[in-house]
């Protein structure tokens, strides 16, 4: 038993200690401030070091309390994984630091930033269980903290939106559970490892696939795709501005990454029906969300319409399902996590220097906050997939694969709502950037607020530039979730 | 609106449920019960108290700051669960033997009752919180 | 013999009282009656435990059994001091 096995648990319990040390110091707003950027670095840094750990194909497996493999609970690490962990502490840093300038004073009293760690810890949890009803009790350590956070402030329409939200997310937790309980009745097994053996014993049983669609429509509405995408746009517009950027870089794309990891090695056993319902799924998603996002003129509602549409493009990757769909498929998610994070927090800024997002009233943001401007260019159109951003490459490397395997229709749709999508990025930009300055704005200092910003679209070029290095490393991820025999080794030792 | 009946009933079994969550306490870690129900039942016991001689009786009595159960509960609960890993062993390995106690015998201890000592402050404090708003607004 | 008999005997009867119990909880014209309809209910979850710990031989249903009672007991107070006062805790 290696260090880095044990060090599995730290993502999950420094984030709870930070939340536990601003609980215990109530009040002082400075420190849980230093106590919050302080976990979140701590993190980042781990996590890069397990990246460059498991780069090479180790999965350090972890079991808690030393319970014996199948029985107890098991924390794993593959690339995938280690991946996700260190986009999502990344976007956690820069959100943290957006919030520093801009939070109010009663929410940070209220313990935002304890919450916020507490999310994260329900995030990183998510990515490293090995365990389903472990995962079930991550995500609702996330969803209950992201209720709190969602609600706190509370005007009027912020509760009834978290209202909504915290019904849907509620129904969908309940059928989650369900479906564990089949999976348990069925296999008599938790481990997801164990679990893709005696699935992988019950081939050709109608009960998987059924429980595989139980699973796709639970995690289908907590990702947000088609048809269960309608809570969304929404609830990510009413609160806070870094609370929505949070929600929209990383919330959706946690049931993303766990529909990547049971669809890769739990319900595998049927791809002819559950994949290709996944790629019909995926096409409905991608069009409507861009077709919702096209006719809106609210900046932040406009972009969470967005979100809906690249989860469509992600879960295309999953659908195609051959190992370099799977791998543009994961450089698609971190990319967008990093462009997403950004535009929200541009939005956002927005929001604070003038007071609107309705794209109406706005007009002429260039001439008054030219930095601004240009980093929401380049965040749009790293979105939309010019060269040499992110976009482009994970766009690119997506329909290569779908060609590859012959799937023309979706690769069709995807090239058709890349142009709406470039489109609205341009409607944006033409009504809030564009034109002549309104005459209300007020020259503000607005550095400190894009700094954050910045970085995730400077990370967005790099992963452009460094595209073959990227996707060396997404491609080593993609091929391990084709072979789920890997995962199952590492955990099972067999 | 006081009720005698109630007073005097509720004094006699306030103990017994407050045994009860003990009870189930310290049997936690290796049978039915554990950290959770026993600050169920422990919480049953402060709401019983209310009850019978309302909010300010309670004060007076339980003079304590429930919401800071919360996150002394929570650290109890991760330090247990940090301090194995010092020796190299996994999160959470809980350590166990048996000990003679004068009164009653040999007794099996485990630290897991720590674990489930802190979840147990959490959920009492959790609880009390959710009941002193509703109960006092 | 004698003893599967009279178990499942008294799970039926209990089984029987139980719906009795919800139709009066749900219909029960005034809150008095659904107060009394609740209060059996879980007295009669208690008397289920115990019978069914008696059919399977085991004692491990007994706390589940205490806990419930508590609750039960609980609520009722609750529910009463409701009922006569108009509120569940005493403002002073």
């Amino acid at each position: 038993m290696t260090v880095m096995n044990n060090l599995l648990i730290l993502p999950v319990v420094l984030p709870l200690l930070g939340a536990i040390a601003i609980f215990l110091t109530r009040g002082r707003i400075q420190l849980h401030r230093a106590i919050a950027i302080v976990t979140v670095l701590t993190m980042l840094l781990f996590s890069i070091i397990l990246l460059g750990y498991v780069k090479e194909g180790a999965i350090p497996v972890f079991s808690a309390g030393d319970w014996e493999i199948p029985y107890g609970i098991v924390f794993a690490a593959d690339i995938f994984s280690a991946l996700m962990l260190t986009v999502a502490s990344i976007v956690a840093t820069a959100v943290l630091l957006f919030s520093f300038k801009t939070m109010d004073e009663a929410r940070e009293k209220y313990g935002y930033y304890a919450f916020f760690l507490l999310v994260m810890m329900g995030v990183n949890g998510s990515f490293l269980t090995g365990d389903i009803f472990n995962l079930y009790v991550f995500f609702e350590i996330m969803l209950i903290c992201s209720y709190i956070l969602l609600s706190l402030g509370s005007g009027k329409e912020q509760l009834r939106e978290s209202f909504k939200f915290m019904v849907i997310n509620m129904l969908s937790s309940t059928l989650f559970l369900v479906g564990v309980a089949f999976l348990y009745g069925v296999t008599g097994t938790l481990n997801l490892a164990d679990l893709a053996v005696k699935v992988q014993a019950a081939q050709g049983e109608g009960f998987i696939t059924v429980i595989a669609v139980l699973f796709l429509v639970v995690f289908g509405t907590k990702a947000a795709i088609f048809p269960l995408y309608f809570w969304l746009p929404d609830s990510y517009r009413v609160p806070h501005p870094a609370v929505s950027a949070l929600f929209g870089g990383l919330l959706t794309k946690v049931g993303v990454y766990v529909l990547y990891r049971i669809f890769t090695l739990v319900f595998i056993t049927d791809p002819g029906y559950t994949h290709t319902l996944l790629l019909v799924v995926a096409a409905a998603t991608m069009v409507l969300g861009i077709i919702g996002a096209v006719f809106q003129m609210d900046m932040r509602k406009l972009l969470s319409y967005h979100i809906i549409s690249q989860i469509g493009y992600m879960i295309m990757g999953l659908g195609i399902f051959t190992s370099s769909s799977l791998a543009a498929g994961v450089l698609f998610i971190i990319h967008n996590i990093l462009v997403k994070g950004a535009l929200f927090l541009v939005a956002g800024t927005v929001k604070h220097l003038t007071g609107t997002e309705n794209l109406k009233e706005l007009g002429g943001l260039l001439q008054v906050y030219p930095w601004l401007g240009i980093i929401f260019f380049f965040a749009g159109i790293s979105l939309a997939g010019a060269p040499p951003f992110s976009g482009f490459f994970a766009k690119y490397s997506l329909m290569l694969a779908g060609l590859e395997s012959g799937r023309y229709v979706i690769v069709a749709v995807s090239l058709g709502v890349s142009i709406l999508t470039l489109f609205s990025m341009m409607k944006i930009f033409q009504y809030a950037f564009w034109g002549a300055a309104q005459d209300w704005y007020e020259q503000k200092s607005y550095g400190h607020l894009v700094a954050p910003a910045a970085v995730l679209v400077v990370l967005s070029v790099a992963m452009g530039l460094g595209a073959q290095w990227m996707y060396e490393l997404s491609a080593a991820a993609g091929s391990q979730l084709l072979d789920p025999s890997i995962y199952i080794k590492a955990v099972l030792g067999a | 609106m006081k009720s005698f009946i109630l007073e005097t009933v509720s004094k006699v079994v306030l103990f017994v449920i407050l045994i009860f969550s003990f009870y189930l306490l310290l049997r936690g870690h290796n049978a039915p019960g554990g950290g959770f129900i026993a600050g169920l039942m422990t919480s049953a016991t402060f709401i019983l108290l209310y009850l019978a001689l309302g909010p300010g009786a309670r004060k007076q009595i339980l003079p304590l700051n429930f919401r800071a159960f919360i996150p002394v509960g929570l650290l109890i609960s991760a330090l247990t669960g940090l301090v194995p890993l010092a020796g190299g062993k996994p999160f959470l390995t809980s350590a166990f033997g048996y000990a003679d106690l004068p009164v009653f015998g040999e007794i099996e201890w485990a630290t897991a009752m720590l674990f489930d000592f802190g979840v147990y402050l959490v959920v009492v404090g959790v609880t009390m919180s959710i009941i002193s708003v509703l109960g006092e607004e | 013999m004698l003893l599967p008999t009279v178990t499942n005997l008294a799970l039926f009867t209990i089984t029987i009282s139980m719906a009795l119990c919800l139709w009066r909880l749900i219909v029960g014209p005034s809150f008095p009656d659904r107060v009394a309809a609740s209060d059996t209910i879980s007295t009669n979850i208690v008397a289920l435990l115990i019978v069914l710990s008696i059919k399977f031989t085991t004692q491990d249903y007994f706390d589940a059994v205490l806990v419930i009672a508590i609750l039960g007991f609980l609520s009722s107070v609750a529910l009463a001091k409701f009922l006569i006062g108009g509120s569940v805790f005493d403002r002073d």
